[in-house]
């Protein structure tokens, strides 16, 4: 298996807006393309797509645009697939990138994420495509019932759901690709519109629509295109078994962290800054337990004591995650990682000091009892 | 990078009939016992799933696996129009050869019971008659009649040109469909066993002039499953694993003149394929057996071409002289193609690699190529894509994908 890099990253800023899908992947990949020294269309060897609620062959369809975005001619002839993972779809679009080059078969790879979604919760429409619908919130009912049972079980309260949603919004006010920038206290965030008891409407992720690429590379020649490459030392895909329901809200994720730090070759106490899918302000209290950062039962004592925060020991979503910077699935996961990457480079919008050198992604997703998808990627400085 | 090779193959009978999770457990399950004895190989010794639909449902891989004890394990999704089966093993394979996955499962199918969509996953209605259309949405294929069906159309054009340029007659294209339903009569698993005569395909009801009924394919449900292992440790699982000699996926170039680009991407992929073996690879002494997207006639001819199996504009006499028939030199399409089991977007390409697999191990009973080492499979598609004169022809479609892989047992 060889080294692989990511050497060049891009994002388009997340809201809801006209532009068509393929538009918005386009731009994303010319940001990609703007963020490495000498690199054209036409180097790339593959090009993967994450896209949840897309079409056929929409990878294809982006690339066909990419000639009127950048003038450079997309239709190279090269291998383009489309990855579909629900909420995981951009990720899994990198995870075979990096997949493709660590097996030695390309050298320089595209990922691109794109997803265009209406306002509302998450559902499926009749013929079992995405949709966002007004009033159908069988997700959030899910969060909302292991909120309940965590609060239960150890005593978790309402203000520290608030104060990581709280977290996210002091994150997303510098990040000018953030959806919702606005301030908010931890009493605005409680007295806000209930969704799902527990949850009130800025303890959930808002949809989105946005899109993310990213450039990989091998790593014996990521310098001739990035001064900082970030090296992928790790890459973890699992799915959900049958737990109860509090249960399965750690043991996927339980797994995959574990599995990623053998890999790696590092514990949770190396981590300098992290990602992890805040959906839900619980899922992301949750995902402080299940990676090792706080003790079982002791995620609400984390956050009250400010790891996760600015100026924390390990800062968590530092571009606002996904209940401020918005979620729109496909170019979720390329976000997280546009993120790291800037953070390991040391010029992200809410720098972590000292400059952290390994970074953590954790992306999640799908539909409720059939398993999701869970991933844990470590990144490092690959200079 | 590792050699890999194919343990276990599981393919369901393509038909009208079934839902796809249904094909697709049936499918996983055989592939699992097939692997040689009981107990060789534990289920939680799959490490992950590449799954492939091009229903855009999300999450299909998991709905394939979750009710067999699966669970647990990574899944991918994978959608990539007509060659969403292929894209899976392309992935597991890198994955594989790559060290960083060493037993992997691949499962993928269609489903378009009751007309497309989630609930049709699940349902066992019949895939209604019609022609393939991307759903109003875009977001969807869908099955509907109409009075003028697009892929019939498009190919239409092709094979007039091909028949204006190399002089390809009529009767050349019904010879392809008499002998792929010829080798269907004596597959047993397949859907249409009636054998035709040349006269009977060229007076059935014309489509698009010059396709007749008979030269289309009828839209079916399907699965097919693979699992793969890293050669050196294949015998251990598997008596007559089949090693993965070359893959390669390409897709279509801008700016490639009309006819030209119905070969170029192909020829690339062949191209790639071959050399993964050897530089000097030679397709037409090599190869025992071949497997080609014979989704209308032309399909077929133009992938002996840019296959290299013979010479640009030879095809029809290939076809002629029955060197791809059974118990020719080179026979092709040995399942009866897409023509005798019907089309199951995403599986059947996964079925071509399927029917060699059966072939190099010598299990293709009455259709068994003797002493095969060597075998090839072609498919492509889709979306209005190159081969259609699409985007190279200018404006229409983005650039599809196509597929070539070589099989061997030696």
């Amino acid at each position: 298996m060889r080294k692989v890099c990511v050497i060049g990253v891009g994002m388009t800023e997340f809201r809801h807006r006209p532009e068509s899908i393929t538009d918005i992947g386009a731009k994303a990949i010319h940001e990609a393309f703007n963020d490495v020294k000498k690199l054209k269309v036409s180097d790339i060897e593959a090009v993967y797509c994450g896209n949840a609620s897309g079409a056929p062959m929409i990878g294809q369809r982006i690339m066909a645009r990419l000639k009127d975005e950048m003038g450079q001619e997309g239709l190279t002839g090269v291998p383009i697939s489309n990855w579909e993972n629900m909420c995981t779809s951009g990720t899994c679009a990198a995870i075979a990138a990096y997949q493709d080059i660590a097996s030695g078969l390309h050298d320089i790879v595209l990922q691109v994420g794109s997803e265009k979604l209406g306002r509302g919760a998450l559902s499926m429409d009749e013929s079992g495509r995405l949709t966002t619908a007004k009033g159908m919130d069988p997700v959030p009912q899910m969060f909302a019932a292991q909120a309940k049972l965590h609060m239960d079980r150890f005593g978790t309260k309402r203000e520290h759901l608030a104060m990581i949603a709280a977290k996210s919004k002091e994150y997303a006010r510098r990040n000018p690709n953030a959806q919702y920038r606005e301030q908010l206290s931890v009493d605005d965030i409680l007295n806000a519109r209930m969704i799902a008891d527990p949850l009130t409407l800025y303890m959930c992720c808002p949809t989105s629509t946005g899109g993310s690429s990213l450039i990989f590379c091998a790593a014996d020649i990521a310098k001739e295109f990035q001064d900082k490459p970030v090296e992928v030392a790790a890459s973890v895909i699992k799915t959900a078994r049958g737990t109860p329901q509090l249960e399965s809200g750690w043991d996927p994720n339980i797994r995959a962290s574990r599995e990623a730090y053998k890999i790696a070759g590092i514990t949770a106490s190396d981590i300098g800054v992290a990602q992890c899918h805040d959906c839900f302000a619980i899922a992301e209290l949750m995902h402080y337990e299940s990676f090792g950062w706080a003790e079982i039962g002791k995620g609400g004592k984390w956050i009250e004591e400010g790891h996760p925060c600015m100026g924390g020991d390990l800062p968590v979503n530092t571009d606002g995650g996904l209940i401020s910077k918005g979620h729109p699935l496909g170019a979720t996961g390329g976000a997280q990682i546009y993120e790291l990457v800037h953070q390991l480079r040391g010029d992200a919008h809410n720098q972590v000091l000292p400059i952290p050198e390994v970074a953590f992604q954790h992306n999640m997703g799908g539909g409720v009892g059939i398993g999701m998808a869970y991933i844990v990627n470590i990144f490092k400085r690959g200079w | 990078m590792r050699d890999v090779s194919i343990i276990g193959v599981g393919k369901t009978d393509f038909s009208a009939q079934g839902g796809l999770i249904t094909h697709a457990e049936n499918a996983i399950k055989t592939a699992i016992e097939d692997v040689k004895g009981e107990g060789i190989l534990k289920k939680e010794d799959i490490q992950v799933c590449y799954s492939g639909c091009t229903t855009t449902v999300t999450n299909v891989g998991q709905m394939m696996i979750m009710n067999q004890g699966l669970l647990g394990m990574g899944v991918f999704n994978i959608e990539n129009g007509f060659i969403t089966g292929l894209s899976a093993l392309y992935s597991a394979w890198q994955a594989v050869a790559g060290g960083l996955y060493d037993i992997v499962l691949v499962c993928s199918g269609a489903s378009f019971s009751g007309g497309g969509g989630f609930m049709s996953l699940f349902s066992n209605d019949k895939v209604p008659d019609g022609d393939l259309l991307t759903h109003k949405t875009g977001k969807a294929w869908s099955i509907k009649p109409t009075k003028h069906p697009l892929y019939p159309r498009l190919f239409a054009q092709l094979t007039r040109r091909h028949m204006e340029t190399y002089g390809t007659t009529s009767e050349q294209l019904a010879q392809v469909v008499v002998k792929n339903r010829k080798n269907g009569a004596i597959n047993p698993r397949a859907m249409l066993k009636e054998e035709v005569t040349t006269e009977q395909v060229l007076k059935s009801a014309i489509v698009a002039d010059p396709l007749t009924e008979s030269m289309c394919t009828p839209i079916v449900n399907g699965a097919v499953a693979l699992l793969l292992c890293p050669s050196k440790h294949a015998t251990y699982y598997q008596d007559k694993p089949v090693r993965i000699g070359g893959i390669a996926i390409t897709s279509g170039k801008a700016g490639v003149p009309y006819l030209e680009s119905a070969y170029e991407a192909t020829e690339r992929a062949a191209r790639q394929a071959y050399r993964m073996i050897d530089p000097f690879f030679r397709a037409r002494s090599t190869l025992n057996v071949a497997q080609v997207i014979d989704m209308f006639p032309i399909t077929e001819l133009v992938s002996y071409e840019a296959m290299g199996l013979c010479g640009k504009g030879e095809s029809g006499k290939l076809v002629e002289e029955g060197i791809t028939s059974l118990g020719g030199e080179l026979p092709v399409n040995t399942d009866g193609g897409v023509i005798a089991n019907g089309f199951a977007l995403g599986a059947s390409d996964l079925a071509q690699v399927v029917e060699n697999v059966y072939q190099l191990r010598g299990e293709a009973g009455e259709r068994q190529v003797p002493e095969a080492k060597w075998a090839a499979s072609h498919f492509m598609g889709s979306g209005g894509s190159t081969f259609c004169g699409g985007y190279g022809g200018r404006g229409f479609g983005p650039g599809g994908g196509y597929a070539v892989t070589v099989v061997t047992n030696q």
